[in-house]
């Protein structure tokens, strides 16, 4: 559905300011029907990357297709269904004017364009605010009707850039349950986000965005593999054992307030588990101590300063 | 071209909700009352000053609204990011340029025809009578502001809204100059008083690079003389069809032209 064939970007430089190179040679492709979330530290090309997509920026070499289509066709943008990761919308317009502005854009009939709208403002709680002016909308409230005209004329592609920011929990439960029905619908969703954990919890595959380059593009279960999995177990004394003689047993462990935390992998937590029940301990909880996307990220951050560093 | 009727309307309806065009429209009325207040002050004269003070007042406003609307029309989108909801839009960039000019365009005839409401109701009194050189006057009025828009909607694609009103203003003032520079460039200014140095200094312009330069120049900037006829009105003359029909093509093409070149432009700009 949508290729990246080693895209590279470089803004000019100009009298006060260097050339930034901001994509260096980015290769994946976002097969029909599937989920992947856009990962990266702020300033990872992510947004570039987006906006080569729908066709708002050129890329300085390499090529991006959707549907086998550059984006600078107006039919291939037809398909796409785009959230802006700032909602800037006209904030003179209701959010009716708002949708029907964009359906015309779209090519949407009037008929059509009013039952999309009821629709989604309907579906995102906005029903009550239908004819209230966008200036007086609040940061969650933008960035629901960003979601509905994303979604307005039904597209085969959503890009989501940054769409849980500024929504409150509903809110995010909201959205994860809209794209939840995409992926069900076979909508192909690129999904960029800085909340990894929300990306998880909707995502099939990710990739991971550092500096301009792809330092990852695998499936969630693959991710976590790779980053380990850790688990954080935290054990309690009881009047059959203290935290001492916990302590001495499992020495790797820290001390967290009258209690001892160790950190396992997911394989040897039962046994673990197991070991500390029999010898008297009480289990306080285990703990997922960083989400596998972020623990990644992390981890291919910190690879890509020391490769910077050695280089 | 359901895509560029949407934008230009979009346009249209953001610039007559925008408080600066009801700020534009009540101070020209209170500039069009002035000069009725002014007019009773002057004995026989009162319709042709206030047929002037009008004219000069509707150019004057229209000029404001271009240049605090129209030299922003796509650095604003651009700036504010609201550019690219449409642009990830299946439509094709020069919709988006064409539509915002003809949303302008719509925009400040509707801002002629209401001041040229208020200067009829204002001459009513006087014994001034709705004319058709009035209203060819105003056309002209549109025009001039058509033109102006078209530079603004070009400088606004090349530079941030500051730079680009400044720009426009630069090119409105020159395009008042130019027929004045057309005829110094043809020699036609008084050279006798000159001194022999200065003589062969004009000689050497007429000759040199400069000289083309100049020209090339003359034709980049809107010729408003095309599109005045003002000075006619006012003295009650007749304004000749032919002069309309080729004032009224000339301040379409050049607009037109101008429209073209931003078009291009936006074409190939990166929007981020």
């Amino acid at each position: 559905m949508v290729t990246f064939e080693d895209v590279k970007k470089t803004y000019p430089g100009g009298l006060e300011r260097r050339a930034v190179r901001a994509l260096n040679g980015i290769t994946f492709t976002v097969e029909p029907g599937e989920v992947v979330a856009y990962v990266g530290p702020n300033g990872a090309g992510k947004t570039t990357s987006i906006n080569i997509l729908l066709g708002l920026l050129r890329p300085s070499s390499g090529r991006v297709t959707v549907g086998g289509h550059l984006p600078t066709e107006a039919s291939t943008r037809a398909r796409i269904g785009y959230l802006p990761e700032r909602p800037y919308f006209y904030e003179q317009l209701s959010a009716v004017e708002f949708l029907r502005l964009c359906g015309k854009l779209s090519g949407l009939e009037a008929r059509r364009i009013a039952q999309r709208t009821d629709e989604l403002l309907d579906r995102l709680a906005l029903s009550e605010a239908r004819h209230r002016r966008l200036r007086h909308f609040s940061r969650g409230m933008l960035q629901r009707i960003g979601l509905a005209q994303a979604l307005l004329h039904d597209p085969d592609l959503l890009v989501l850039d940054e769409p849980m920011s500024g929504l409150d929990p509903i809110g995010r439960q909201l959205v994860r349950e809209m794209l939840g029905e995409a992926k069900t619908r076979g909508k192909t969703v690129l999904y960029s986000s800085h909340i990894l954990a929300d990306a998880e919890l909707v995502a099939d595959r990710a990739a991971v965005l550092v500096g301009g380059e792809l330092k990852a593009l695998a499936s969630l279960g693959e991710l976590r593999a790779v980053s380990g999995d850790r688990l954080e177990l935290v054990l309690g004394p009881t009047p059959r054992v203290t935290r001492e003689e916990i302590a001495q047993r499992w020495p790797e462990g820290r001390a967290v307030g009258n209690d001892w935390a160790l950190s396992v992998d997911e394989g040897s937590l039962q046994l673990i588990i197991t070991q500390a029940i029999s010898r008297g301990a009480r289990i306080v909880q285990v703990l997922r101590p960083q989400a596998p996307l972020e623990e990644t990220l992390i981890r291919l951050m910190r690879q890509s300063t020391e490769k910077g560093g050695n280089a | 071209m359901n895509a560029l009727r949407a934008i230009a309307v979009h346009c249209f309806t953001d610039i007559l909700r925008s408080r600066i065009l009801y700020s534009i429209v009540a101070y020209a009325a209170v500039v069009m009352l002035v000069a009725v207040l002014a007019g009773e002050w002057t004995l026989g004269e009162e319709v042709r000053l206030v047929t002037d003070l009008g004219l000069g007042a509707m150019l004057l406003f229209g000029l404001l609204l271009v240049l605090t609307r129209g030299a922003e029309t796509i650095s604003r989108e651009v700036e504010r990011k609201t550019v690219r909801v449409m642009l990830a839009r299946p439509i094709e960039r020069w919709h988006f340029v064409v539509g915002s000019y003809l949303g302008m365009a719509m925009v400040l005839l509707l801002l002629v025809a209401a001041l040229l409401a208020v200067l009829v109701v204002a001459l009513l009194p006087m014994g001034g009578s709705p004319s058709w050189t009035l209203a060819v006057a105003s056309w002209g009025v549109f025009l001039e502001l058509l033109m102006v828009a078209a530079v603004a909607l070009l400088a606004s694609n090349l530079s941030s809204p500051v730079l680009a009103t400044l720009l426009t203003l630069l090119v409105v003032f020159a395009g008042h100059l130019a027929t004045g520079l057309r005829a110094w460039m043809d020699g036609g200014a008084d050279i006798e008083h000159l001194s022999p140095a200065e003589r062969e200094l004009a000689a050497a312009y007429q000759a040199g690079p400069l000289n083309v330069g100049l020209r090339l120049g003359y034709y980049v900037l809107p010729i408003v003389a095309h599109v005045n006829f003002k000075t006619e009105v006012a003295n009650a003359l007749p304004v000749p069809v032919m002069r309309l029909i080729l004032g009224t093509a000339y301040a379409l093409v050049y607009s037109g032209i101008m429209v073209l070149v931003a078009t291009a432009v936006f074409r190939r700009r990166d929007v981020s």
